[in-house]
């Protein structure tokens, strides 16, 4: 009897830990290693209907202790490539990412140009503002569009 | 009959006894010297010394001078080709002449390089006699440069 009290404690405690309400789904726990979490933080650009031939964009972060692990490309095949980033700069609390293309299709709407792979340690919440600073389209001609952020899920495939 | 010349030896030489006399006074006394022929080569070495005197400190801080900037010129000389200032960096990059490097000035580059149009050779911003990629990478580095310690790439 007493030799199996442990084996039952396990058992009970395995039980009550598979059936706690679900608020971390699988994958977001496998994202969470000890204290900190990996985010990845899509940047997109609306050229406003003009074709987009390179950006720059700097993103600023605040409220969290975060690290760089990696940047990615974009959704178009113009910006699929990784952009360049100052990559000294991993635990900065800025960075600035920039691309060019000379595909001959340009994008003309909304479009991901870049995501940035995070790791935020502590349970604070980080808050981003980017600011473009330049747009041009494929006449190497400064152009007027927008930029915004949005954390998304953790992707497959991140480069550092 | 051959004879040989005969070599008189040191214990035959005799010289005159009156060339003799002359000579053992000469290595035994001084001889005058007249004392304004004294004065006028004392007075010569004098001005001469005087004369080397007055330029000698216009020669050394003409050497110190010299020193100096030839130092100062080799210094210049280092420190502009390990380091560029950001405003000389700035007239490197500016592709597009608008005051900033930022991705639009590699894109222009870029896009010369692709077309196969001519290349400005002031886009050698590598110095390494050819306007190409590498150029295009430098620029964009130092668009996104962050961390302040020169361009990564």
């Amino acid at each position: 009897m007493n030799r199996g009290r442990p084996a039952i404690f396990a058992a009970t405690l395995l039980a009550v830990l598979c059936l706690l309400p679900g608020r971390h789904s699988l994958s977001q726990s496998m994202a969470t290693i000890g204290s900190s979490r990996f985010i990845a933080v899509d940047v997109m650009i609306d050229p406003n209907g003009q074709p987009l031939a390179a950006y720059q964009v700097q993103i600023v972060q605040r409220g969290a202790e975060v690290t760089l692990v990696g940047v990615e490309g974009g959704e178009s095949t113009a910006f699929a490539a990784a952009p360049y980033y100052d990559k000294r700069a991993i635990l900065k609390q800025r960075i600035v990412i920039a691309a060019y293309s000379t595909n001959a299709s340009l994008p003309t709407t909304k479009t991901r140009v870049a995501t940035l792979m995070l790791q935020v340690s502590g349970d604070a919440t980080p808050a981003f503002t980017a600011t473009l600073q330049a747009a041009g389209s494929g006449n190497a001609q400064r152009i007027a569009a927008t930029v915004t952020t949005s954390i998304a899920k953790p992707s497959e495939g991140a480069r550092e | 009959m051959n004879s040989e010349p005969q070599i008189p030896s040191d214990e035959d030489l005799q010289l005159p006894a009156q060339l003799h006399s002359d000579l053992r006074r000469l290595s035994e006394g001084t001889i005058p010297v007249p004392s304004h022929i004294d004065s006028a080569i004392l007075g010569d070495a004098k001005s001469g010394w005087l004369r080397r005197m007055r330029f000698r400190p216009i020669q050394r801080w003409m050497l110190v001078g010299g020193s100096i900037a030839a130092a100062l010129l080799i210094a210049w000389g280092v420190t502009s080709m390990v380091h560029r200032t950001p405003s000389q960096m700035a007239q490197l990059g500016d592709v597009n002449r608008d005051g900033r490097i930022d991705i639009l000035d590699a894109l222009v580059v870029a896009q010369a390089i692709k077309s196969g149009g001519k290349l400005d050779p002031a886009w050698d911003i590598n110095h390494d006699g050819v306007v190409d990629q590498k150029d295009v990478d430098w620029i964009a580095a130092t668009a996104v440069n962050v961390s302040g310690t020169g361009v990564s790439q």
